[in-house]
């Protein structure tokens, strides 16, 4: 079965760093970024997700280890 | 060419973080001399948010000038959207890093649509699991399975398995 891409579906073009609450979503328990494979979503969106969690790390608002 | 590329209009968002020693009262004066910062260099405001306090993911550190470092678990969080010729872009960019309060500062290159969901991001991602959604099969799955399957539509009769003996025995 076909996965949809969350981004799509919601209609969210640009992926914003500090909407730390969808981002998270995409982020596995130790706090690393979910592969491809995992989050189900278009390579476009998978890249600017990618993007989004490192400024959100380097800004404070997420943690680049999760304890 | 250069001086057409510096004239050209962009829109950049900086989001900074206000150490948490200053109090509540004072960083509305802190971002002031920030908005001063980038108003002085001719851009135009599109969009931004007070800083508000908030707990940081992880412990960050800030060398002071006699060399020892303060560490700061906490801090305020705004940011401000605006246009501005990319020429001038990186003056302002050393200019708000300059700010004593200013614990840390992130410029990027954005749209002038809003791209902030704030409150309604909550909302989207209420229900909302990966574990909902299986991972996609790896190719090397289904490569696999026809092998097997093969296998098991073939049942050796009784003939072929009479020669496989003798090729056996003829061996031995």
């Amino acid at each position: 079965m076909k996965k949809q891409c969350y981004f799509s579906q919601h209609n969210i073009k640009f992926i914003d760093y500090k909407d730390t609450e969808i981002l998270k979503k995409f982020l596995n328990p130790h706090g690393r970024i979910l592969s491809r494979k995992r989050t189900g979503i278009a390579a476009k969106y998978q890249r600017q997700l990618a993007t989004a969690v490192k400024r959100a790390r380097f800004m404070g608002l997420l943690p680049f280890v999760a304890s | 060419m250069n001086d057409i590329h510096d004239d050209r209009l962009a829109v950049y968002e900086i989001g900074y973080l206000i150490i948490s020693s200053v109090p509540e009262e004072q960083v509305s004066v802190e971002v002031e001399k920030v908005k001063k910062i980038i108003t002085d260099a001719g851009s135009s405001m599109i969009a931004d948010e007070s800083p508000h306090r908030e707990r940081l993911a992880y412990t960050m550190r800030r060398k002071t000038v006699s060399g020892s470092y303060e560490k700061y678990d906490e801090a305020y969080f705004g940011w401000i959207k605006f246009e501005l010729a990319s020429g001038k872009i990186e003056s302002v960019k050393d200019a708000v890093a300059l700010v004593p309060s200013v614990l840390r500062m992130l410029l990027i290159s954005t749209v002038e649509e809003n791209t902030y969901l704030g409150k309604r991001a909550a909302d989207m991602v209420v229900g909302f699991s990966l574990k909902d959604t299986p991972a996609k099969e790896s190719p090397a799955k289904n490569i696999a399975a026809p092998i097997i399957e093969k296998k098991a539509a073939a049942p050796a009769t009784i003939e072929e398995m009479d020669k496989s003996i003798d090729e056996m025995v003829k061996e031995v």
